[in-house]
């Protein structure tokens, strides 16, 4: 009997019958993430189980090491990075069964959820509840929290509350020894020494099993309203942003996009956008009324000093709805509306805040030496967190999959920009998840700092099952 | 398989590609069976790899493509006709001769060798729609379509819908016969029993001269607007509407005058009739045209309500796990804190009660003809089966 048939025999007496499967049709459905890393390699599990608890995640990592069988650990399948694909295949855990509200406490602010619920169902409760629940990215109808923080998440209110991982108290992780353990709590301060949550939140699975969450909920603002911005260039807009930060301002949302960004995101809704705008910024303030007008006009002085010209309202609307995906309007995501000759995916290397007009710059002029100029696909410049400063940007690239030779080309592209990103001072960022296709420069990036990291690793998982292969972990 | 399906397979690669996962947490296939693979984006997946020959079909294939109830949320959420792609999917597995389970194909089988899908005796059917007296003395205004579901498992449905076109004083004609519209088969795939049923109940109005047909089963509403043309290759020589859409109309024009009703009460959409034909607005006028009626929404209505699970063959096929799904949504009803839980589809109430008598629930389930008729003053007559 091989090592596969093994596990799969024990995995049933672990999770049932029900809930384990080694049918090709139901691997497939495991085999590619929204990356095109994802497509140009067999990335099918042998095995995908799906576990009710953490316990019996315990027991599937314990057989996951005696028989010496991968595991890696899938949310809803959304992420940008090939970060959950069975590279060396073996067993995917589906944590979508673990999904329910497990705690409300209104008094201390605080909610605890398993791993596998689904965003929407925690901002749903939260609402329910008066409560706000701040990380909303534009998968929330599908992508599960146990991802988000697995993956770093930015979403739309990140100028004020942060990234998903900042939302934590807590967590319950399973190690790839086996071993369950709690770290942090319902306090605001439950770390009463190096902050080990860090060696969680945004590892992707490769240290731990994030199970069960903490997470921090606010009061909820009462008002709600925002206001676009059209530029002549990223440095303006930027320029604008450190204004809006200096004025004391403090928008929740601040959202920067090219305007090949902004095309494609009107797609769905048709909307035009003015000739003239080359960059624009997407400003939201939430709380009392009097509040959010005074921001909102604060924000429009700042760049207007900047040479910023006020988009129109139903731009900013269009806009606004093709970001803030809720249970109400998630028929007009632009997210969903994919593309049947070409298919996104990223460039996530963030260079210094001074270098974004220069990186930006090198990227069309790549694009133009690839021959990518038809297809609006441009950069995105997001502020998260703490702040209307967008310290963070990224490039989305269209590839035509069907042609062989565009996919090698995504590779040797993808080489060139984060070279470059490295070269301007920059860094593989992890805005939008690391996985496979940011790893190739981890280690050259770290410098010694990879051989703490992967001696961590060793220690938390000793025989390397969790996400073998990925994230540059042999 | 190839020209049947090749059309989809861009959308197949594109779907599986950006992975947003929109359709697959409201899909109650997936909440059922609980793997990826049982979600729309799952099986456009297995589409893409069928086509590329990396995936041969097989019957563990058709039970994940099969357990589709053709509901149509996956269409709202995601831009591109998924149910459509997935309908066709059915349709080129059977020309594969791979096959659903058993319990699916009896669906077929039974409407192929009887003429419908429960195997009844349609001469019996044919007795009681002439056993209805014509309304009216003018020309008829308008000719009633019965279903086979209507006629054989809900019979009283035809006493609550005459009942309230008498209360109107409309005059109606019976259509005397009973001939299934098609639409199971058509659900499971069978696209070729479904165009011989198109074909004799066209022939049929055509003979016997209908112009303007009322139904009140959802999925014969469904099957005549939006499904006839592409089945008989022609526009249909008749107009259709639901029972929903006259009755809101006779409350209108004064006809119809609704004694009071002191409960709260919520609509299901059924998928047929709403989400793929629009129809939303029409049953709610009716509910607060009641007096003392309060309507109360469930959290998932209109064009995102979640199916009762009864479709595309669940709940033959798979009748255990239509009824789970339709507790699901009567468990929505109660949290919505409805005492009545009103659809217009004979189909849905069937299931949505087989749903709350396994969680023991006892809201009250109806079509809504039922609650209209008891509202304008006639009592039903009671019939035996």
């Amino acid at each position: 009997m091989t090592s596969i048939e093994s596990v799969y025999r024990r995995l049933v007496e672990i999770a049932g019958s029900e809930y384990v499967s080694n049918e090709l049709c139901d691997r497939l459905a495991y085999s590619k993430d929204y990356s095109i890393e994802g497509i140009a390699k067999d990335y099918t599990p042998d095995i995908v189980v799906k576990p009710a608890n953490s316990d019996e995640i315990v027991e599937i990592v314990k057989a996951a090491n005696e028989f010496d069988v991968p595991l890696y650990t899938w949310g809803a399948g959304t992420s940008m990075s090939g970060n959950p694909l069975a590279v060396r295949h073996g067993l995917v855990l589906d944590m979508k069964r673990m999904n329910q509200i497990l705690e409300i406490d209104s008094e201390n602010l605080t909610m605890t959820v398993q791993a596998g619920t689904v965003h929407d169902e925690i901002y749903r409760t939260a609402l329910k509840h008066n409560l706000f629940f701040t990380h909303h990215p534009e998968s929330s109808i599908s992508s599960t929290i146990g991802g988000a923080l697995s993956c770093m998440g930015m979403s739309i209110y990140g100028a004020k509350y942060g990234y998903a991982y900042d939302q934590v108290l807590g967590v319950e992780v399973v190690l790839g020894t086996g071993q369950k353990m709690r770290i942090g709590g319902k306090n605001y301060l439950s770390l009463p020494t190096h902050n080990l949550l860090n060696l969680f939140l945004g590892a992707e699975g490769t240290l731990g099993i994030i199970t069960e969450v903490t997470l921090k909920v606010y009061p909820l603002p009462a008002f709600r309203d925002r206001v676009s911005y059209g530029f002549a260039d990223i440095r303006t807009s930027m320029e604008a942003c450190k204004r809006i930060h200096s004025s004391g301002c403090w928008p929740e949302t601040v959202y920067a996009f090219d305007r090949r960004s902004l095309v494609q995101y009107m797609e769905r809704a048709k909307t035009p956008i003015p000739s003239e705008v080359r960059m624009a910024v997407l400003f939201g303030c939430s709380g009392d009324t009097d509040m959010v007008e005074k921001s909102l006009e604060v924000v429009s002085r700042c760049c207007e000093e900047y040479g910023g010209s006020r988009l129109p309202a139903e731009v900013t609307e269009s806009w606004w709805k093709s970001v803030n995906i809720t249970r109400e309007n998630f028929d007009q995501s632009n997210f969903a509306l994919s593309h049947t000759a070409y298919e996104p995916d990223l460039i996530d290397a963030c260079v210094p805040f001074s270098r974004f007009q220069e990186y930006s710059d090198f990227c069309d002029e790549l694009k133009r030496e690839f021959g990518w100029v038809e297809i609006d696909f441009g950069a995105f410049a997001v502020a998260a967190p703490r702040g209307p400063i967008p310290f963070c940007i990224y490039f989305s690239v269209p590839i035509d999959t069907r042609i062989p030779r565009e996919v090698n080309h995504w590779f040797e592209f993808k080489e060139r920009m984060y070279r470059r990103a490295l070269e301007l001072g920059g860094s593989v960022s992890d805005a939008n998840g690391v996985g496979l296709r940011s790893a190739p420069w981890v280690r050259e990036e770290l410098g010694p700092a990879w051989q703490l990291l992967t001696g961590i690793k060793l220690l938390v998982d000793p025989k390397r099952i969790l996400n073998r292969g990925n994230r540059g972990f042999d | 398989m190839a020209v049947r399906l090749a059309k989809y397979e861009d959308w197949a690669r594109a779907c599986m590609h950006v992975r947003c996962g929109f359709c697959r947490e409201n899909c109650c296939s997936y909440r059922q069976f609980k793997f990826d693979s049982y979600s729309a984006k799952g099986r456009l997946t297995l589409m893409y790899h069928w086509l590329k020959g990396n995936l041969r079909p097989d019957s563990t294939m058709a039970q994940r493509v099969f357990s589709c109830t053709s509901c149509g949320l996956c269409d709202i959420a995601c831009g591109y006709p998924q149910s459509e792609a997935i309908q066709e999917m059915k349709t080129a597995l059977l020309e594969a001769n791979v096959l659903p389970p058993e319990d699916y194909m009896v669906i077929s089988r039974r409407t192929r060798e009887t003429g419908n899908p429960y195997a009844e005796d349609s001469s019996q059917a044919s007795n009681l729609l002439r056993a209805i007296s014509k309304s009216g003395t003018g020309p008829a205004e308008f000719t009633l379509f019965f279903g086979c579901t209507e006629l054989f498992r809900s019979p009283k449905q035809l006493d609550y819908v005459t009942n309230i076109l008498r209360a109107a004083k409309a005059s109606f004609y019976v259509f005397p016969q009973n001939i299934c519209c098609g639409s199971p088969a058509r659900r499971i795939g069978d696209i070729e029993q479904a165009r011989a049923q198109a074909e004799l109940v066209s022939a049929a109005f055509e003979s016997s001269g209908p112009r303007d047909i009322v139904v009140s089963c959802s999925g014969c509403y469904r099957t005549f607007t939006k499904d006839y043309a592409s089945l008989t290759d022609q526009a249909p020589a008749f107009s259709t509407k639901h029972t929903v859409q006259l009755i809101d109309t006779l409350i209108a024009e004064n006809r119809l005058v609704l004694g009071s009703l002191s409960k709260r009460i919520t609509y299901h959409d059924p998928c047929h009739l709403g989400r793929h034909c629009g129809v939303y607005d029409e049953p709610r006028r009716i509910l607060k045209a009641i007096p003392g009626v309060e309507l109360v929404e469930m959290e998932w209505n209109r064009k995102i309500s979640r199916c009762c699970g009864a479709g595309g063959g669940m709940k033959v096929g798979r009748p255990q796990d239509a009824a789970e799904i339709a507790s699901c949504r009567v468990q929505e009803a109660k949290e919505a804190g409805a005492s009545v839980l009103v659809t217009a589809c004979p189909f849905c109430v069937r299931n949505l009660s087989d749903g709350a008598r396994l969680i023991g629930s006892d809201i009250e389930i109806k079509t809504i003809e039922f609650l209209v008729s008891e509202l304008v003053g006639i009592a039903g007559r009671p019939r035996k089966k």
